[in-house]
């Protein structure tokens, strides 16, 4: 576990985006859950580097579907996330709660 | 609200993002994505924005993977790590890495500031340029107008083919064209009509003023979906014959005249010298059709009105219905065009409805020019490119000894690469820079250059799109010019580059690159002042055009009657009282008047009869012509020579026999073969109207600019008009022949209107000369930032060639000293080198030849009586450039039959 960097907060964003769509995580979506929930602007390009080093470092999978007309005959690709990246999920909100317990009087009663 | 189920992204965009995305299924996968959510932009808004959009996106991520790409590159050089990316200690080594390699870069840079100078500057001026095109691109062109969907917006014109006897193939509407195809049209959401008028103002602050309104029919607010900004637009109740006749004001116009009061609104002001009722103020910067447009009422159309097809001078502009595109209102206009051919009989054979989309009539004729420019500004970049990688060759020469000592000490290949890399993308960097402020220089000096050829020029500025494209040409730039130099120096022989003074024979790949360099730059320069050459010629021909008059030492003014003050009788008197006023000022040798001035008529050329002949609406030949009221000298005043019979006299009055004189033009395609003279002819349809005889046929004018063939025209005596056709023009523009410059007499030209009438507003006070020469402005803008990019890409190409050849010969100093040592001439040396510079240049003129046979074709249609492969300027040019190519050669070999042999050799 101490070998192990902590995920940043844009990766927890994305990891957590992508468990929430369950199985329609493509892209497009992933992108407007974030800017839906964490009311942030997201950047194409920021979501694309990260879902691909994501992906490189094991946290996610993913498959391609079938080509639609409406994206050019082109494929979307799903993304779920891994074992190893719930993991790493976990143990990154762990750390936070730790660090947050007996602050509910500074941060409010939220947790 | 998207039309088209399949509307695709833009190509070039698409493009561009293919390239740049991961070639693997993730980079498919971007696409897809991008793709998706450009059809659902396009739906929810418009395909215009939807492109904007994609094409935002695009450059957006090909920045992010632009610099993922550079990123990664100085990242291989480490040692490989498996946790890469956001592993914080490591990114911050690499930005500290890339932080130093730009210092390191500024100091290198900085050591040889005059290498430093020319580069940045040659940089500056091609990347400047280039903003500077483009900014007029983007405002003019790529930039939406500023209408709600405007790129729904489709204009409606109509044609005539030779088949019906004319030949027109942009002509205005008749009232009844237009309400049959607004009746019948379901590809269409609204159809409006409108068309241009004068107006002269007399109400509010300052002079009695003449300004541009129009007439229009009052859905033409909704269709640009312009409500008014204080009270309201027209309404369909203003349309009716008969209603009270009322105006909406421009923002512009409210603000200036009416000092932004409000309460004109259901005010009264004077307009023509009518009591009009204000019913509303329009929003700032609505402007329509033209962007002096100052005010608009309703047209009013009465039932004879509606019924008349002859007449043709309504404009209509129409907004797609939804899901429609131009291709159903092509579809749909083919059909109802077959029905009309049939309903209305020979009107429509050989004449019918065509559309485009609207934005080509405000810009379709600069479209091609402007292209033109922008690729030709492109090419002088790839000469500086070509120029500046030649620099840092040399100079990689130059520091291959440091390139070497440090690859010795065991820096990786990659480092220098990146360092260098560093270096150039520095260099483009500060060039881009520099560019910048040329380009807002350039921009103003390029819209100073044109007297009134461009539209939209407001919408030209250094905006964010500018700016984009300023930088990502930059990066490119930097890269192009920074690539070749890099890999180059990054695979040195180390034995060579340590052995002192490595003789002669040079690096031959290095050599090669060079010389290709050299070639490339050469055909570019080529083709470039092929283009500008071409231009020249051109426009030369244009400016010796006989315009059919002589514009020297001739004064016009227009003079604007309002209707209110003036009936038809009191107008006619009016002007015969002022010519003859005009006439007695010292300096004025003769004047007189006339309704449309050469050069400058619009194409409204309305339908005649001719005695004798089955008129149009009895199955006849469809009659054209331009008619044009004139006062007795005005063929004198103006040149116009006479070609047979008389002119008009001051005897051609009212009581006389109606006379018209008619142009060569006119006379040879009614009358081929028969004598027009003595013939009768008479304004369409109009029963009571007088029968004109024909007592004069004149030499042809150009009408519409010096372009344009003139059409059919006929005069008539505006004396006469009154009593014969019930109708004078109560404008018209007095044309004012003088002894000497013909500004002198203006003065007193406005003081003898004023002094008739101290309410008229008088335009274009101006001499003749200046309203030809704005006719050609747009040859002229074009022709001279052609001639500018020539020059600089001529130059260029000199330099180049001139710094491959001088470092040739200092490259092979010692070898001249030894062949001058074992008895070698000077002229067999200079003869050397020289053959060197021009087998290059020659080879590359060789080349730009061929590419400009090709390349010009596309200029065609911006030539004037010019081939786009006129021999004349190929050879011309060809000739040019192996003269400078010589001169560029003949420099460095002079100095090469100046080496000493002894202190050659000796410093072996």
């Amino acid at each position: 576990m101490t070998d192990k960097t902590f995920l940043g907060e844009f990766e927890q964003m994305v990891l957590l985006a992508i468990l929430r769509l369950a199985d329609g995580a493509y892209a497009v979506p992933i992108r407007e859950e974030i800017e839906l929930q964490a009311k942030r602007n997201v950047a194409r390009g920021a979501l694309y580097t990260t879902l691909e080093r994501l992906e490189t470092k094991g946290y996610l999978t993913s498959r391609m579907s079938d080509p639609t007309p409406e994206r050019g005959g082109r494929s979307r690709r799903y993304f779920t996330v891994s074992a190893e990246g719930v993991q790493s999920l976990r143990q990154s909100h762990e750390a936070i709660r730790n660090l947050a317990d007996g602050l509910e009087s500074v941060l409010g009663t939220t947790q | 609200m998207s039309r088209d189920p399949t509307v695709r992204p833009p190509r070039l965009a698409e493009t561009v993002l293919r390239l740049l995305a991961p070639g693997s299924s993730f980079g498919e996968s971007v696409l897809g994505d991008l793709h998706e959510e450009f059809t659902a932009v396009a739906r929810m808004r418009s395909v215009f924005a939807a492109n904007n959009w994609y094409r935002f996106q695009v450059a957006r991520l090909s920045t992010t993977y632009a610099l993922r790409f550079v990123s990664r590159l100085f990242r291989r050089s480490k040692r490989p790590s498996a946790n890469d990316a956001f592993d914080t200690p490591q990114r911050g080594e690499t930005v500290l890495q890339i932080l130093s390699d730009i210092r390191h870069a500024v100091r290198t840079i900085v050591r040889r500031p005059a290498f430093a100078a020319t580069v940045v500057l040659t940089l500056a001026i091609g990347i400047g340029a280039n903003a500077a095109i483009f900014s007029v691109v983007n405002g003019v062109l790529l930039r939406p107008l500023p209408y709600p969907e405007a790129e729904n917006l489709v204009s409606l014109w109509t044609r005539f083919t030779p088949e019906s006897g004319l030949d027109f193939q942009q002509f205005s509407l008749s009232v009844a064209e237009y309400f049959d195809y607004e009746t019948e049209a379901r590809t269409m959401e609204t159809v409006a009509a409108y068309t241009g008028v004068g107006a002269t103002i007399t109400a509010g602050d300052g002079d009695p003023e003449r300004l541009s309104g129009a007439l229009v029919t009052s859905n033409l607010f909704t269709l640009l979906r312009a409500p008014a900004l204080l009270g309201r637009a027209l309404t369909e109740q203003d349309d009716q014959p008969g209603s009270d006749p009322v105006v909406v004001l421009s923002h512009a116009l409210w603000q200036r005249r009416f000092g932004g009061d409000a309460a004109i609104v259901g005010g009264t002001i004077t307009v023509n010298g009518q009591a009009i009722n204000v019913v509303g103020v329009m929003p700032p910067g609505f402007a329509f059709p033209t962007p002096d447009t100052q005010l608009w009422a309703a047209f009013q159309f009465d039932e004879s009105d509606r019924d008349n097809r002859g007449n043709h001078f309504i404009r209509g502009l129409g907004r797609l219905a939804p899901g429609a595109t131009l291709d159903d209102v092509d579809a749909e206009l083919a059909t109802m065009m077959d029905r009309w051919e049939v309903d209305f009989g020979d009107r429509y054979t050989g004449h019918f409805l065509w559309t485009r989309p609207y934005i080509d009539d405000i810009v379709g004729n600069v479209r091609g020019a402007l292209w033109l420019l922008l690729g030709a500004v492109g090419f002088v970049l790839l000469i500086v490119c070509a120029n500046v990688a030649n620099l840092l060759l040399a100079a990689g020469e130059q520091r291959r000894r440091e390139i070497a000592v440090r690859v010795a000490l065991g820096a990786g290949r990659i480092r220098i690469f990146q360092q260098l890399l560093t270096e150039s993308l520095v260099l483009s960097v500060a060039g881009g820079a520099l560019g910048l402020t040329l380009a807002a220089l350039g921009t103003r000096a390029v819209l100073a250059l044109d007297a009134g050829g461009i539209p939209r020029t407001a919408d030209i500025r250094l905006d964010g799109t500018v700016l984009l494209f300023t930088a990502a040409v930059s990066a490119v730039t930097g890269l192009v010019f920074g690539l070749v130099p890099a890999l180059q120096a990054t695979t040195p022989d180390l034995r060579e580059a340590f052995t002192e003074g490595g003789r002669g024979t040079t690096g031959g790949r290095r050599k090669y690159l060079r010389q290709f360099l050299v070639v490339a730059e050469t055909a570019l320069s080529i083709l470039l002042v092929i283009g500008a050459g071409l231009m020249v010629r051109s426009f030369w021909n244009l400016v010796r055009e006989d315009p059919g008059f002589q514009p020297h030492n001739v004064l016009v003014a227009q003079v604007s009657l309002p209707s209110g003050d003036y009936q038809p009788e009191q107008a006619a008197l009016f002007y015969t009282e002022l010519i003859e006023r005009v006439a007695g000022i010292p300096g004025v040798e003769q004047a007189s008047a006339t309704s449309r001035l050469p050069m400058l008529s619009g194409s409204n050329y309305p339908d005649f009869d001719i005695e004798g002949r089955v008129p149009a609406n009895e199955g006849g030949q469809v009659l054209n012509a331009a008619h044009v009221a004139s006062r007795s000298g005005y063929f004198e005043t103006m040149g116009i020579p006479l070609r047979r019979g008389r002119q008009f006299l001051t005897g051609d009055r009212e009581g006389t026999m109606p006379v018209a004189i008619i142009n060569e033009t006119m006379a040879r395609r009614f009358w081929p073969g028969e004598d027009p003279l003595g013939q009768r002819i008479r304004y369409y349809g109009c029963e009571q109207c007088a029968w004109m005889t024909i007592v004069g046929i004149v030499g042809d004018v150009k009408f519409q600019g010096l372009v344009l063939d003139p059409p059919p025209v006929y005069y008539y005596a505006h004396e006469q008009a009154v009593e014969h056709y019930s109708f004078s023009n109560r404008s018209l523009v007095l044309t004012i022949k003088t002894a000497r410059d013909p500004l002198t007499v203006a003065p007193a030209v406005r003081a003898a209107i004023l002094e008739l009438d101290p309410r008229l507003p008088i335009v274009g006070l101006q001499p003749m000369v200046d309203v030809v020469t704005r006719s050609a402005a747009r040859q002229r803008f074009v022709m001279t930032l052609m001639g500018i990019f020539a020059g600089v890409a001529l130059i260029l190409g000199a330099v180049g060639i001139y710094g491959v050849v001088s470092y040739g010969v200092a490259q092979r100093t010692n070898e001249i000293g030894v062949r001058i040592a074992l008895g070698a001439g000077r002229r067999q040396v200079a003869r050397m080198v020289v053959g060197q510079g021009m087998r290059l240049s020659l080879i590359g003129v060789f080349i730009g030849v061929g590419g400009a046979v090709a390349a010009t074709r596309i200029m065609e249609s911006l030539l004037f009586n010019v081939s786009s492969t006129d021999p004349v300027t190929f050879v011309a040019v060809s000739v040019l450039l192996t003269v400078v190519a010589l001169f560029a050669s003949y420099v460095p070999a002079r100095r090469a039959t100046q080496v000493d042999p002894m202190t050659a050799i000796r410093s072996e």
